[in-house]
């Protein structure tokens, strides 16, 4: 300890505060910190040179029935 | 440049598709060191010794990588660091659990799921569940990288690197293995197989999923679910496609009861042919999909499952 563990996202269901912790909390002291107090140097390491939307994928057709489909994946698409 | 590449063992053996993607990655940054770390994964350091572009094979045989726990591992590579500039690998689970661990103990940034590698220094991955490209370019002196294997081809099983076994790291005793739990299958794993059918909440319950094994099994194909499929208890966890699950791109990706929310086309829309099988003719599946039926999924999944024999 202390351990950093990372969870599924169907481990639980989050609880939500209720409305006298919201009070509470709002009495709280808060210390704000800063990273150099810690020591820590946040200094960003990677630069964003670009950002592009991906490749759109091109059409499809509709298929009228199961037929087709096996017919255009077997003829045309080459997968079954 | 260097490249030490963290070869996807489990158990004793080599994932030769993860490994031998992630190997025509990383050629391009260098030469390439495969490093092993298992136990009794001899057999796996020459399979990986096969994989053509590989220079050589470390081969750490230890109980203590025998379970695949981060910490270890990640101490293991942090201690052969020095003679490399990338250390690399799949962003598998395993991937994932080891490479954040090692960039910490190094004090640089990870480098999370590379899709194409401009230069030694840049790269692209995608963002906001795959609806951008973003080229990020590192300044850090050592790179720690993950790399999308679903973005490179495989390199061929025609090399023949030289194998050097290496001791183990002083374990850092911070983990313990108690236990795995393995859902055993006969269908290919999800990551690599050439043909994924996935079922969504149109299937409608756990019994019903049945029908969408059964063509899985007649195509020789592993099972996907959305995650609606999953939350839902249609299908186990470790079958959800998407942003928040497992990334696909097979030769054949069938979606059957699935809407096509942008989280689950995170995960499967570089597959190379997309079948999509939903009654609602407006379901944004039909948008990505090459080929699209509109239809009751009881009746046209049966109906496939025959016209197949
Ligand atoms: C942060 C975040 C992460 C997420 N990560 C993921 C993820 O990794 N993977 C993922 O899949 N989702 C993910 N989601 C959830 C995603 O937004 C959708 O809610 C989910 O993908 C919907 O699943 P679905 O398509 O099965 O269900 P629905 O959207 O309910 O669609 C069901 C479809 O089945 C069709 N249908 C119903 N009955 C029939 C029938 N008899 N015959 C034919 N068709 C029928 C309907 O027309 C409908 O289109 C994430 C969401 C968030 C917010």
């Amino acid at each position: 300890m202390p351990a950093i563990v990372t969870v599924d996202l169907r481990l639980n269901e989050p609880r939500y505060a209720s409305l006298p912790n919201i009070m509470k909390a709002k009495r709280k002291q808060m210390d704000e910190k800063t990273p150099e107090d810690y020591g820590v140097d946040v200094t960003p390491r990677l630069t964003i040179t670009k950002t592009v939307e991906p490749s759109e994928r091109a059409a499809g057709v509709i298929v009228a029935d199961v037929a087709e489909l096996v017919a255009k994946l077997r003829d045309e698409a080459g997968v079954l | 440049m260097a490249v030490l590449l963290l070869a996807e063992v489990n158990g004793a053996e080599l994932s030769m598709d993860q490994t031998a993607k992630a190997v025509t990655a990383a050629r391009a940054l260098g030469d390439v060191t495969v490093l092993c770390a298992s136990s009794g994964c001899g057999g796996a350091a020459d399979a990986a010794a096969t994989i053509a572009g590989v220079s050589k094979v470390l081969c750490a045989d230890d109980a203590a990588y025998g379970n695949g726990l981060a910490e270890p591992i990640a101490d293991l590579i942090v201690s052969l660091a020095g003679d490399y500039d990338h250390i690399v690998a799949a962003a598998t689970t395993t991937g994932k659990n080891i490479l954040p661990r090692v960039a910490a103990l190094l004090d640089v940034m990870v480098i999370s799921d590379i899709t194409a590698i401009v230069s030694a220094d840049m790269f692209e991955r995608p963002i906001y569940a795959g609806n951008a490209i973003q080229t990020v370019q590192s300044t850090d002196g050592k790179k720690v990288i993950s790399i999308r294997t679903t973005g490179f081809e495989a390199a061929a099983e025609t090399g023949t690197a030289s194998v050097e076994k290496i001791a183990a790291a002083a374990d850092p005793e911070l983990s313990e293995w108690v236990e795995d739990k393995v859902q055993t299958s006969d269908r290919p794993e999800l990551t690599s197989a050439k043909v994924v059918v996935s079922g969504g909440r149109g299937v409608g319950s756990k019994e019903n999923f049945a029908i969408i094994e059964q063509l899985a099994d007649k195509l020789g194909a592993a099972v996907g679910a959305s995650r609606a499929a999953v939350d839902s208890g249609y299908a186990p966890n470790d079958w959800q496609v998407g942003q928040t699950g497992k990334v696909v791109a097979p030769d054949l990706y069938i979606a059957i009861g699935i809407s096509g929310a942008i989280q689950h086309l995170a995960g499967m829309k570089d597959s190379k042919v997309i079948v999509a099988i939903n009654k609602d003719e407006e379901a944004p599946i039909f948008q990505v999909a090459d080929y699209g039926l509109v239809a009751d999924l009881f009746e046209a999944v049966p109906a496939l499952n025959d016209a197949l024999d």
